[in-house]
């Protein structure tokens, strides 16, 4: 196997195989390394995890056809520390060199374990609406859960009805739904794909943007993502998601509309004094104003009022603060708007005229003073 | 060795072979999923353990698994994904979960009746997927929902089961239950304590009304108004009601023209008695509710003998009380379709002769060849049938059978009535015969 390419690309495209290589815990050694397939006139290399395989397609020339295998996190050091510019490699007996213009570097290679093929036939695939899955990257991503015990937490679910799309993921304390028109073609129509998976994607989205079709695979076991240079693989959450529909609010007693900014800079300043109990803030919200406060024994006190247009009764009601924060910081629209059943009743969040979408938050029980 | 001792045993070798922290990640939450023949399924708590195990572990357990069954077994992983129970999804869910249950305990309704434990079959799968659909999306499907059937073949069970599934998918949706009789009474007592303008607005602001045996309202013209304003007021509000009877609405007598086309302007559907499989699979199903193990020959061998439900099920009660003594599951059956006492106050009337004739006429036989010595198959059955139906249903001793039958020994009627409880769950024409039978006997 012998071809020649850039440093520049090569660096890139190695950078972005990094994510999809394996985490912590135990896997078998083969992942962790890069897999190089230079045939058919393509230079092909692939990283991937228990879940995911990531394959990229570089640009270069080739020479020989073939294919090695070579330790990740060596390969990327040394590709750090090129210097841009041609770069040449071939595989020889045990090891695979790489020349740049003054240094040749042998790095050994391991043979014995198979890498994991799993070939993706691109069968029935359809293309991909770009910028919902972006929208969802922004918006819905960010409340599915880390938690790998509830395995259908840690997904993001797609789900598509009546000519809508949806996403929506959730840890069990607060929810994201985002609702659009569907502009894609046929396909699936419920997957719930691994957190990771879908910010891989994104990132792919980000760096590449090209257009991008998606196949499912193996009886709806696995999903592909397809595009000129890349084709990425995942297997899709099997459990069944929580049935959202349940808990969504049918009404409010409250709602009130204040500003984004003010609201996220309030919060803040209450998480200096909330990070010792438990992250509690509280909200008061009046007619006129809404106010952020929190209080701890050992560190003090803090009291922010911000002008609120608010409908319906006063309200007193907590939350753990980091929800609060991570929602308000996902956007950057000027107002945003909260309603609520009731102090113990999960408050809904949106944004000013926004259709489709909604952030729900669990508030928090206060103890009686 | 049952499948998680042999399970348990091969970890053990296994954990000696690999290091602890190998062992607990990888093999946490495994279990032998199936063991059949000569094919082992090894159930994973997710794919990407599956996939470990398999790349890593597959020659060990495939020579431990060959070592403990004798042979090499065709093996492979599944991944059994697991339903998070909603109060383990966090608080989010947990507190709707606590909605349900109040709001659901409010309603009155049944917890036993599911859609899940209520058995399909022709007889009511159109009922039950109109019921399905109507819990899905209340107030724009059908409306109002009618079905109507006699008694027993499931009607509230149906009805209930709807109710409950609706109330799942909305936990704040004010829903109402009530039979006909209890909406009667309730309008008559409204009248009576001049609290109607409470009655009314309890009903008629309800989103979702179930009202059971509808035909109870029928007769009674201010209960009939009563109903027809509160229909009315619910269906303009987008709710949806649903009704049962044991008549279509047609056929109801006494029922006000209006209220006859509100009823029969939504979708009608009728619920038919269980058939043999069906009433099989019921009482299966309402074994294991119990914990019980009832293996499929003995549910057979019950359903075939009992076409009514409710006598099923008190014939299911006595067969436990029975298993309870000791007897083993075909002489507890034999003991308890001869014992089937609640029939036998009104056909102890039925005189034997009477039931001859008729198993004659059907038979195209003489009584005389009943009575008789002929051993030919096609005398003999019908022969034994009418000892089964003179035994089961008209209490009649063997020895006054035997006697009956032309000076019969009781223990070839004994013999005659075990034979037919032991063919009729596999002899369909046997069973369609019984069930002709049992209608011209006792309508």
């Amino acid at each position: 196997m012998v071809f020649v390419v850039l440093q520049e690309n090569l660096i890139k495209t190695a950078n972005l195989l990094t994510r999809a290589l394996p985490g912590r815990g135990l896997v078998p050694a083969v992942l962790n390394n890069f897999f190089f397939r230079v045939s058919q006139g393509k230079i092909n290399i692939t990283a991937g995890n228990l879940e995911a395989t990531l394959t990229k397609i570089l640009p270069g020339k080739i020479e020989e056809e073939g294919e090695v295998l070579v330790p990740a996190k060596t390969l990327l050091s040394v590709l750090s520390s090129l210097p841009a510019g041609k770069v040449y490699f071939k595989k020889e007996k045990g090891a695979l060199v790489i020349k740049s213009e003054n240094s040749e570097s042998q790095i050994k290679t391991e043979t014995g374990e198979e890498y994991p093929q799993n070939e993706s036939n691109e069968e029935g695939k359809v293309a991909v609406d770009t910028a919902f899955l972006k929208e969802a990257g922004k918006k819905v991503l960010f409340s599915a859960s880390e938690d790998e015990t509830r395995a259908a937490l840690t997904g993001v679910l797609f789900e598509r009805e009546a000519g809508k799309i949806r996403a929506v993921a959730t840890d069990g304390f607060r929810l994201s739904f985002l609702e659009k028109k569907d502009k894609s073609a046929a396909g699936f129509d419920k997957i719930l794909l691994p957190k990771t998976t879908l910010a891989l994607l994104l990132q792919i989205l980000e760096e590449d943007g090209e257009e991008m079709s998606v196949a499912l695979e193996d009886g709806k076991k696995r999903v592909g993502f397809f595009s000129k240079t890349t084709k990425l693989s995942s297997l899709l959450i099997q459990e069944d998601f929580p049935d959202y529909r349940k808990i969504v609010p049918q009404e409010y007693e409250t709602k009130t509309t204040v500003s984004r900014q003010e609201m996220e800079e309030a919060v803040r300043l209450g998480a200096v004094f909330a990070r010792e109990v438990a992250n509690i803030v509280r909200l008061k919200i009046e007619k006129n104003k809404l106010t952020v406060l929190s209080n701890s024994p050992q560190t003090g006190a803090v009291k922010t009022a911000i002008k609120a247009e608010t409908e319906g009764e006063i309200l007193e009601t907590a939350f753990n603060y980091r929800f609060l924060l991570e929602f308000l910081k996902s956007r950057n629209e000027e107002e945003v708007v909260f309603e609520s059943g009731g102090a113990l009743a999960p408050g809904v969040f949106k944004t000013k005229k926004e259709e489709g979408f909604f952030h729900i938050i669990m508030p928090v029980r206060l103890q009686e003073e | 060795m049952d499948v998680d001792s042999l399970w348990t045993s091969i970890l053990g070798e296994i954990e000696l072979e690999t290091s602890r922290a190998s062992f607990a990640s990888f093999f946490h939450g495994t279990r032998i999923a199936r063991l059949e023949n000569n094919l082992v399924e090894i159930s994973c708590p997710n794919q990407a353990s599956a996939i470990m195990l398999g790349s890593r572990f597959r020659p060990l357990l495939l020579s431990l698994l060959k070592t403990r069954l004798g042979k090499e077994p065709l093996f492979r992983f599944v991944v059994e994904p697991k339903k998070i129970s909603p109060d383990k999804a966090g608080p989010l869910f947990a507190s709707s979960q606590a909605d349900f249950e109040k709001a659901f305990q409010k309603t009155g309704l049944n917890p036993n009746y599911t859609l899940e434990n209520f058995a399909v079959s022709e007889s009511n799968q159109m009922a039950h997927a109109a019921a399905q659909a109507v819990a899905k999306t209340p107030g724009k499907a059908y409306n109002p929902l009618f079905l109507w059937g006699s008694v027993g073949v499931g009607k509230t069970h149906l009805m209930q089961a709807l109710g409950r599934e609706a109330l799942l998918k909305t936990p704040h949706l004010k829903l109402i239950y009530c039979t006909g009789e209890e909406f009667t009474n309730g309008i008559i007592e409204a009248i009576r304590n001049r609290s109607t303008a409470e009655f009314k607005k309890a009903y008629r602001t309800a989103k979702f009304l179930l009202v059971d045996d509808i035909q109870f309202i029928a007769g009674r013209e201010s209960v009939q108004m009563e109903f027809f304003h509160t229909f009315n007021s619910i269906v303009q509000a987008g709710g949806q009601v649903v009704l049962t009877s044991d008549k279509p609405p047609k056929e109801i007598d006494k029922l006000e023209a209006r209220l006859r086309s509100r009823f029969e302007g939504g979708l009608t559907i009728d619920i038919s008695p269980q058939n043999f499989e069906l009433r099989t699979a019921i009482l299966l199903i309402k074994a294991s509710a119990r914990g019980i193990n009832l293996p499929i020959e003995t549910a057979k061998l019950l359903a075939a003998s009992f076409e009514d439900v409710r006598a099923l099920e008190g014939a299911f009660l006595r067969f436990l009380t029975e298993k309870g003594k000791g007897e083993d599951d075909d002489r507890a059956v034999a003991r308890v379709v001869s014992q089937n006492s609640l029939l036998l106050q009104q056909k102890k009337l039925a005189q034997p002769e009477r039931v001859l004739e008729i198993f004659a006429s059907h038979f195209s036989l003489s009584p005389q060849v009943f009575l008789g010595d002929r051993r030919k198959r096609e005398i003999v059955r019908p022969r034994q049938l009418l000892m089964y139906v003179l035994r089961q249903e008209m209490g009649l001793s063997y020895q006054e059978i035997g006697l009956f039958l032309g000076g019969r020994d009781h223990t070839t009627v004994l013999h005659g009535v075990e034979k037919i409880t032991s063919l009729l769950p596999k002899n369909p024409t046997l069973r369609d015969d019984l069930s002709v039978l049992r209608r011209v006997l006792w309508g």
